[in-house]
């Protein structure tokens, strides 16, 4: 589902999308009420190359159909396999959120991913963040000067994420989740990542 | 880990339905004390209802992540 440009990079007529986009809300919701969870991650999603404007005008009306108080909003990286994707900064995700959403998760590496593609500095956007209200943090790792997020594991030889940044910002937020996301062989690779963390932590951020 | 006695930072990991393994780590880490909260990542499909059903035996507090474009 992809909340900001429904049908683009999909070939099904509209109304199934639309049929799609209300069972995965339907079955999002129900997964919120099941385990009482207080936070919904949302991706605004991805768009076409040359539609921001009209990203930013769809997103509202996916707000008017399925907004809840739960809805945590993440930053994504600017571009992602050649497509860009909407809400890569805290000012943008401030204006996606329109005054509705007010919970927002910061994922570090997303961020690192859209700084280092327009040349800005990762400490200075990460900073921005601070007006936001954040509930969550994700966490993995990218390469050294990546515009590509690969979810790679903190202590990977090619990891390029600033860790004195980060785990500053986590030592100062120290109560708000930290979520490390990982896709393939995920048991054996948080097994290990768990303790990586407590590692860094110590290093970075420890007392 | 295990021997962590303060809420020192509040971590977490992600798991996918259907992933029974990575539960039954989640599960072993989480009476650890090594975390202290899930991510459950919906993603429309057969094994929706079954890995929820998991999770909520798992009894550990869960955020949601909604479906990713990438998840049709």
């Amino acid at each position: 589902m992809n909340p900001c440009a429904p049908a683009a990079y999909d070939s099904r007529p509209l109304p199934d999308i639309e049929a799609h986009v209300e069972e995965a809300m339907t079955l999002t919701f129900e997964a919120a009420d099941t385990l009482g969870a207080g936070i919904i991650v949302l991706h605004a999603g991805r768009y076409l190359p040359g539609e921001h404007a009209a990203a930013m005008e769809e997103f509202p009306r996916f707000l008017d159909r399925y907004f809840d108080p739960r809805l945590t909003l993440e930053n994504l990286p600017t571009v992602y396999a050649g497509y860009p994707l909407l809400g890569n900064d805290a000012q943008e995700l401030e204006l996606l959120a329109g005054g509705r959403i007010d919970q927002f998760c910061l994922d570090f590496p997303h961020l690192a991913c859209t700084t280092n593609y327009r040349g800005q500095v990762f400490v200075e956007e990460l900073e921005r963040f601070e007006s936001l209200n954040v509930t969550l943090h994700h966490l993995s790792n990218i390469r050294r000067g990546s515009i590509t997020d690969e979810h790679l594991e903190l202590d990977h030889p090619d990891g390029g994420l600033d860790f004195a940044a980060v785990f500053g910002r986590l030592r100062q937020h120290r109560t708000i989740p930290t979520t490390l996301e990982y896709k393939e062989n995920a048991r054996e690779v948080y097994a290990r990542q768990v303790r990586v963390f407590s590692r860094l932590w110590e290093e970075y951020g420890g007392r | 880990m295990g021997d962590r006695q303060l809420a020192d930072y509040n971590l977490g990991c992600t798991v996918r339905p259907g992933d029974a393994a990575t539960l039954a780590l989640l599960v072993d880490l989480y009476e650890e004390r090594a975390i202290d909260h899930i991510q459950f990542q919906v993603i429309p499909g057969e094994n929706l209802r079954k890995g929820l059903e998991a999770v909520t035996e798992a009894g550990i507090p869960a955020a949601i992540h909604a479906p990713y474009h990438s998840h049709g």
